[in-house]
């Protein structure tokens, strides 16, 4: 061993570290020192290594009495800190329920909001194969029946798959009969592919076979009363018995696929043979395809299989695969909505912050004298972080507490607001909490970590010096900057607020083309159709009924399409698929549409129910004829003539533009019809009802009488704007409301400050209306520029929105004169109390000295 | 009882201090015990309860001169208090009166 006199054996550099950390600093070196002797003398005895270990040992075991000893003084001094909290939340009530006020109805809102999202994100994302299950669609999203098994067949990389039928069909159970909307055929793959669990029955064999039925729980609950009812029946349009084989547990309102009754597939295979073949697209195809195959593959190999099998169809599209997942968030196109209410939520949690970020460095006055004497009394820049730090968290926790409170009291409100169905044991479940816990301890570091920093930079010197007011221009700056923010995001939801108002006004104003008031609608069925002249007559000598008609559709939804037509003088158009009505004598009278050339149909003439065809202005236009009426036309190998033009009208929601649409007469095959519309004289809406009724039992004893309106199946294609405007309405009184707390907070605080200034202009002569001008003037100032950052991101976003209508208003300037006008004197408001105050005030109290 | 009666292993470490004179800093003091008790106490822990025994008056710190080494640091020395010795006093008086005529054998009689 070699040991050199002039040089002792030091231990190595990191154990060293080790002990510098974590010891407190009076006995640090002596111990230091202890140890180092102690190591060369061992070093010298027993070898380096050995006094390498001894040293080690001793170096981590001082780490115990290290941190009961850090303990046992933080745990002192967050007592003080909790102290000194409570103090200031007491002397300053007002303050406190101003900053908790705005973090509480920010939080709650930011919550709700992201449940709503949460929902619209998990549509059919529940489902264990969700990732694998794909629709198949071609410019139709429903296919022929035998479609399925060759896909099963012919292509190993679709394992598995599930044809869905629907109609609102009669179900009759014992006495009651009623229509069932959410009713489906389904193959008995239905339950393995999708993630729909049975209480009752086996998945298996549940829709196996021919006339057998699944209840969802609520619906067996409904109507028997009880879930034990496999075995029992129930009629299908006064025609089959259904054995009731399974019941399902509910399926969640965020599914694509919905139901309350599911009938087996080969019910409607037996009870309607003549739907089944290649040509009639009835039922919604799902399947499910291998992981390990690619969609876009598998599409490029089934594109042609439906058009192979009937090319007279000339159908435009071949098939595709569309992922379930993306359906309702691409495809129906909810991902904006989405987006705009992220964007909503997180905009209301910033003006939350924003607010406590401003407060709290308002305040920071009143708390400089506390950060000098920690100061002073050995607490660095860390220690102070993390008192305000925890101080901010501590408070938003506390937010969290009654934003939970103010949520589960809520739900059921924004529920029917936003058209949800969310139960609060949902939104209150262990890991939703775990999150909303995350959101707001994050809150409270991002929201506390500039007072932190700001507060905690104070030099005590400064402080107890009281040179002029600490940093007061460069915070005041950056408090103008937040305000200014806040209120451009305020103004730019309110005028969102109104544009959305003002788009959807203007939607319900529109001319439709027809005339959608006093239409009552009622869905007709075998009964009335085998009987459809009678009917009609007998309703023509009700008073107050001055027309009726039978249609396919309401004109306000059309959704059939014919692909399969040709015209005369066709220049090569192939590939040609309109909308099509089936329409009756005195549709367009019924409907005050206008003919813009040739005839309706007509009584007189006995080829109209077959050989008539009726097109809309748009058709003669895409079918470049010059006069079109008389020329032969031709819908899936029927040829017939063009008897008239009717003009332009609306059929779809506004987002769309007008189509090229086709009437023929429905009376060949009357299947095709599935509604009266009738227009009924404005008064006594009651009792014509009533009579209409009385015919209705005459003619079809059978079904129950049910009927609804034109206008407001109108209103339900704009459902989803409707929502949006009461759900945006709401979120933007609220923050309208945290903005106002905001500055409510910093203009007490400033008029506070400027207390011995106010008292000397006072005494020199100043007016009550002087100074309250001078305090208002300078909020005014921020408002206003807010209102110009604010005036060109709305036209932005609006525009954007707006662009989703293919009828729309433009953005009028008045509105956002409105909205700023709006925005200006909410603000006047929320300052005039405290500087009508201040204005008011005696000077000697403010100038006295102490 | 006015006098704070010290705990065991402060008595032990104020005994080491005593038997050490001015002598006792660190290393010392952690062989004494060792050798008088056989407790192998860390610095960690010698350091914590010196740093106790300070704030509650027994015992007193005194800066020493430099090493004479380069770089050499003052060692700290500790000795004791005038209340430090007092509270040693007591603790033997009470240990005294407690014992009495009592011996370790009188535990071994029936």
């Amino acid at each position: 061993m070699t040991y050199q006199h002039n040089r002792r054996p030091s231990p190595p550099a990191w154990e060293e570290w080790i002990i510098r950390r974590f010891t407190w600093d009076d006995d640090r070196f002596s111990l230091e020192e202890d140890l180092r002797e102690e190591y060369a003398g061992i070093a010298e005895q027993k070898g380096k290594t050995k006094a390498q270990l001894w040293y080690l040992k001793h170096a981590l075991r001082s780490f115990f009495p290290w941190i009961r000893f850090s303990m046992t003084w933080s745990l002192t001094m967050i007592k003080n800190y909790f102290k000194i909290a409570f103090r200031l939340i007491k002397k300053h009530k007002g303050y406190t329920f101003i900053n908790t006020a705005g973090l509480v109805i920010g939080m709650a809102g930011a919550i709700l909001i992201f449940l709503w999202v949460k929902d619209e994100w998990g549509f059919d994302r529940f489902h264990k194969n969700a990732d694998v299950i794909y629709r198949v669609e071609s410019n139709l999203p429903v296919q022929p029946v035998p479609l399925a098994p060759v896909l099963i067949e012919d292509y190993p990389e679709i394992t598995n798959a599930v044809r869905i039928g629907s109609g609102s069909p009669l179900i009759r159970i014992g006495e009651k009969s009623f229509y069932e909307e959410k009713f489906i055929y389904a193959d008995a793959s239905f339950f393995d592919i999708f993630s729909f669990p049975l209480v009752k029955g086996f998945s298996e064999t549940a829709l196996a076979d021919p006339y057998t039925v699944v209840l969802s729980e609520k619906t067996a609950l409904k109507y028997f009363g009880a879930k034990d009812i496999l075995g029992k029946t129930l009629t299908l349009n006064n025609q089959i018995d259904l054995k009731v084989t399974g019941i399902a547990a509910d399926p969640p309102q965020n599914s694509t696929v919905f139901f309350n009754m599911i009938a087996s597939l080969k019910t409607l295979e037996k009870a309607a043979p003549s739907q089944i073949h290649w040509g009639n697209h009835i039922v919604a195809t799902y399947v499910l395809l291998d992981s390990k195959a690619s969609a876009a593959a598998v599409t490029e190999k089934i594109s042609e299989v439906v058009r192979n099998r009937v090319p007279q169809l000339k159908i435009n599209k071949g098939l595709s695969l569309a992922p379930l997942k993306d359906i309702h968030l691409h495809a129906e196109g909810h991902i904006k909505e989405v987006f705009i209410f992220a964007s909503v939520a997180v905009f209301i949690l910033l003006l939350a912050f924003i607010n406590f970020i401003n407060l709290t460095t308002a305040r920071s006055e009143n708390r400089s004298r506390e950060v000098g004497l920690r100061k002073v009394n050995g607490a660095d820049r860390g220690h102070l972080i993390r008192q305000f730090l925890g101080e901010s968290v501590i408070f938003s926790l506390a937010a969290l507490f009654l934003a939970l409170f103010s949520v589960r009291f809520f739900l059921p409100l924004f529920n029917s607001l936003s058209g949800k169905q969310i139960s609060w044991t949902e939104a209150f479940r262990p890991d939703m909490l775990l999150i909303y816990l995350g959101l707001t301890i994050f809150s409270g570091i991002a929201a506390g970590s500039y007072p932190a920093l700001y507060l905690s930079a104070f030099r005590p010197i400064h402080v107890f010096q009281k040179v002029g007011r600490t940093g007061k221009t460069r915070n005041s700056a950056l408090r103008r900057g937040l305000v200014v923010f806040q209120f451009s995001i305020t103004v730019i939801l309110v005028i969102s607020t109104f544009v959305v108002r003002h788009q959807l006004r203007y939607i319900r104003a529109k001319d439709m083309g027809y005339q959608k008031e006093h239409i009552v609608t009622l869905p007709v069925n075998r009964e009335i159709l085998t009987n459809r002249d009678a009917f009609q007559q007998k309703l023509r000598q009700i008073p107050n009924i001055q027309g009726v008609t039978f249609a396919s559709s309401k004109p306000s939804r059309v959704n059939n399409k014919a692909s399969g037509i040709d015209w005369e003088g066709n220049n090569g158009k192939q590939n040609v698929n309109w909308k099509f009505v089936a329409a009756d004598f005195d549709y367009f009278k019924t409907m005050n549409m206008e003919m813009a050339e040739g005839r309706s149909f007509s009584r007189d003439i006995a080829s109209d129910e077959r050989e008539a065809f009726i097109v809309n202005e748009k058709a003669v236009e895409v079918m470049e004829l010059k006069s079109p009426v008389g020329k032969w036309f031709s819908l899936w190998g029927n040829k017939g003539k063009i008897i008239g033009v009717v003009k332009n009208f609306h059929f779809q929601s506004l987002h769309n533009p007008i189509q090229p649409l086709l009437f023929f007469m429905g009376r060949r095959m009357s299947s095709f019809y599935e509604y009266l519309l009738a227009r009924i004289a404005p008064g006594d809406v009651k009792g014509t009802l009533k009579n209409i009724e009385a015919v209705w039992q005459e003619f079809s004893p059978s079904y129950p009488f049910t009927y609804g309106f034109l206008d407001e199946s109108f209103d339900e294609l704009y459902r989803s704007e409707q929502q949006m405007e009461k759900v945006f309405g709401v979120f933007t009184l609220l923050s309208v409301f945290i903005s106002c707390l905001g500055l409510l907070g910093v203009a007490a605080y400033t008029a506070e400050l400027r207390v011995k200034e106010i008292g000397i202009r006072k005494v020199l002569g100043a007016t009550a209306g002087n100074l309250m001008v001078m305090m208002s003037g300078q909020y005014i100032r921020w408002v206003l520029l807010a209102n110009i950052i604010a005036w060109p991101s709305a036209a932005l976003i609006m525009n954007r929105w707006l662009r989703g209508f293919a009828y729309r208003t433009s953005l009028s300037p008045f509105i956002f004169i409105l909205s700023s006008l709006l925005a200006l004197a909410v603000a006047l408001l929320a300052i005039s109390y405290q500087s009508v105050k201040a204005a008011t005030a005696d000077p000697v109290k403010s100038l006295r000295y102490e | 009882m006015n006098i704070k009666t010290p705990s065991k292993a402060e008595e032990m470490v104020m005994l080491a201090i005593w038997r050490l004179k001015e002598k006792a800093y660190g290393v010392p003091i952690r062989r004494q015990i060792l050798k008088d008790t056989g407790l192998d106490y860390t610095y960690g822990t010698l350091y914590g309860l010196l740093r106790q025994m300070a704030s509650k008056g027994f015992i007193q710190k005194r800066m020493g001169a430099p090493l004479p080494r380069k770089g050499g640091r003052r060692r700290t020395y500790f000795e004791l208090t005038p209340a430090g010795k007092e509270s040693l006093k007591e603790s033997i008086r009470l240990h005294r009166r407690l014992w009495g005529d009592l011996g370790e054998y009188s535990f071994d009689k029936p």
